[in-house]
């Protein structure tokens, strides 16, 4: 018999010729290994939400950045789906560009074979889908690395509005925001909205006044960010949606300030 | 990998902990876990189960959301089976919407049997073990009434380990620390002794608690981890499973700060 174990149920060297294990490999010749997105490259910043009365209004400047480089100046960051969704991507943006061209856009023309008396796509149902998607890719080790917002109805016509991140990790609220936006426009809208109750009274103005405030914060404070973002809001009627620039930002304060310490002029 | 981020060996003394900034090379990884703050309690009763977990999901010194609930009714036996779940949020989420489906596809499988709190804990740990190498990394509750009507609690490591027994009391989660040992002296009166009529201290005798008082428990344990710990706080879940009267659940406000 054969005393090599690892020759074992394998056909005999000595009648059939060497054993050509070449297809058991996992890394073909010639073909690269795969590489999962360990990092994200070029990126996008913060995306900010708040519910109001009627609808939700979210916010995400036009900036990709490569590294520190202010690279593409006018990447559209927020997606429309179906007709009263608007999901916003921060993170990487090669993996949002996957989402919002490929994945949503599947989903969309799937839904739009279906009949009439089928239920519309909905911003719960486009969020369960995404949240799904990013916890099975993280699940894999392969992760889309983003940071995506929601913004939409419920069947109820119900303002909703929910976030899921690269890990899959889900949560909603009644202001959400995402990367920088986290830590310095969340704390401004959460003063205008504490809680679910607190949105109900909240009309579209003054959940704009508030969006465009914490965009000016962050572009003050946050050097990833742009002086140009897109805004929309949505309602049950539908999205409406614009591209705002910066006004009004406070710089004169400025030439007052000299030195570092003991300098006077 | 750049040149710039070899180093040459020194002569520096090699603590353990500096190994990584002397090997020049630092590999960055994706890492598929988060921590998401919290904490979730369990106490069982003789014919009713209370879990209870705050509203809080943190990220770090964020705050995700301040209404995020832990506390998920999953059917089963009088629709009692009650899940508390605790770590990284997206794997528990995922844990109790298993666990939900495993309860519905038990009723097909069994004719429309509902299934049972023990077969639900096998369940339980039979997932969490099926997941031993990637584990879900969330710590679980489970409570329910069995067919006898008596209460019945399980507690859960992320791979699945636990107390065919059941407990009856069960803490986890970012103050867990804390909660444990004041439900060691209120549920299970340990450390306590009461004077007898010769003058000898005995143990004090443990009995089931009364609902009322249970849910006295829960709040101040709740309101002192509120305290003490920064990532439990803004409300909490109380969900009381009873023989009677099935499943209620309130929501109690805790301190936001």
């Amino acid at each position: 018999m054969n005393h090599f174990p690892e020759g074992w149920g394998r056909p005999r060297d000595d009648v059939y010729g060497a054993y050509d294990g070449s297809h058991l490999k996992t890394v073909q010749p010639g073909a690269g290994f795969n590489q999962h997105t360990q990092s994200p490259i070029v990126t996008g910043t913060s995306v900010i939400a708040v519910k109001y009365k009627d609808g939700v209004v979210i916010a995400a400047d036009t900036l990709a950045s490569y590294g520190s480089l202010a690279r593409f100046r006018d990447v559209e960051r927020l997606k429309v789906v179906g007709e009263k969704t608007v999901v916003g991507a921060g993170g990487d943006m090669s993996d949002m560009q996957y989402i919002f061209d490929d994945v949503l856009e599947r989903l969309m023309i799937k839904e739009s074979y279906s009949p009439e008396s089928h239920s519309p796509l909905l911003a719960p149902h486009v969020y369960t889908y995404l949240s799904r998607l990013l916890y099975a890719r993280r699940s894999r080790l392969n992760p889309l690395w983003n940071a995506l917002l929601v913004a939409g109805h419920d069947e109820h016509d119900k303002p909703f509005l929910a976030s899921v991140d690269l890990l899959g990790t889900t949560f909603d609220g009644p202001a959400l925001a995402t990367g920088f936006g986290a830590h310095l426009a969340l704390p401004l809208l959460r003063k205008l909205v504490p809680n679910e109750e607190a949105s109900q009274n909240v009309t579209k103005e003054q959940a704009t006044e508030a969006v465009k405030a914490a965009m000016k914060v962050l572009f003050y404070r946050d050097a990833r960010s742009i002086d140009e973002y897109s805004i929309a809001w949505v309602t049950p009627q539908g999205v409406e949606q614009s591209r705002e620039k910066l006004e009004n930002q406070s710089w004169k304060f400025a030439e007052r300030i000299r030195g570092y310490g003991t300098q006077t002029n | 990998m750049s040149f710039s981020s070899f180093q040459a060996p020194s002569n520096a003394p090699a603590y353990s902990f500096a190994k990584e900034a002397n090997s020049g090379f630092r590999e960055h990884r994706f890492n598929p876990y988060t921590d998401n703050g919290g904490s979730i309690l369990g106490i069982a009763g003789d014919d009713f189960v209370v879990l209870a977990g705050d509203t809080r999901s943190t990220s770090g010194y964020n705050i995700n959301s301040r209404t995020q609930k832990k506390v998920f009714s999953i059917g089963g036996y009088k629709n009692s089976l009650v899940i508390a779940t605790v770590g990284f949020g997206a794997d528990a989420r995922d844990l109790v919407e298993k666990m939900k489906r495993a309860v519905e596809d038990y009723k097909f499988a069994h004719n429309l049997r509902d299934m049972s709190v023990s077969a639900a804990a096998q369940q339980l740990h039979t997932l969490l073990y099926g997941n031993r190498f990637f584990p879900k990394y969330a710590y679980c509750v489970l409570g329910g009434i069995d067919s006898n009507g008596k209460a019945r609690l399980y507690s859960y490591d992320p791979i699945g380990s636990y107390s065919k027994e059941g407990e009856s009391r069960a803490a986890a989660g970012a103050a867990s620390s804390l909660i444990v040992p004041f439900l060691d002296n209120q549920v299970e009166f340990k450390n306590q002794h009461t004077r007898e009529a010769n003058g000898e201290f005995v143990e004090k005798a443990v009995h089931p608690l009364p609902l009322d008082h249970v849910v006295k428990l829960v709040k101040d344990a709740f309101t002192s981890a509120t305290e003490r710990h920064i990532e439990v706080g803004d409300g909490l879940q109380l969900v009381i499973v009873t023989a009677q009267d099935g499943l209620s659940e309130q929501i109690v406000p805790l301190k936001q700060d």
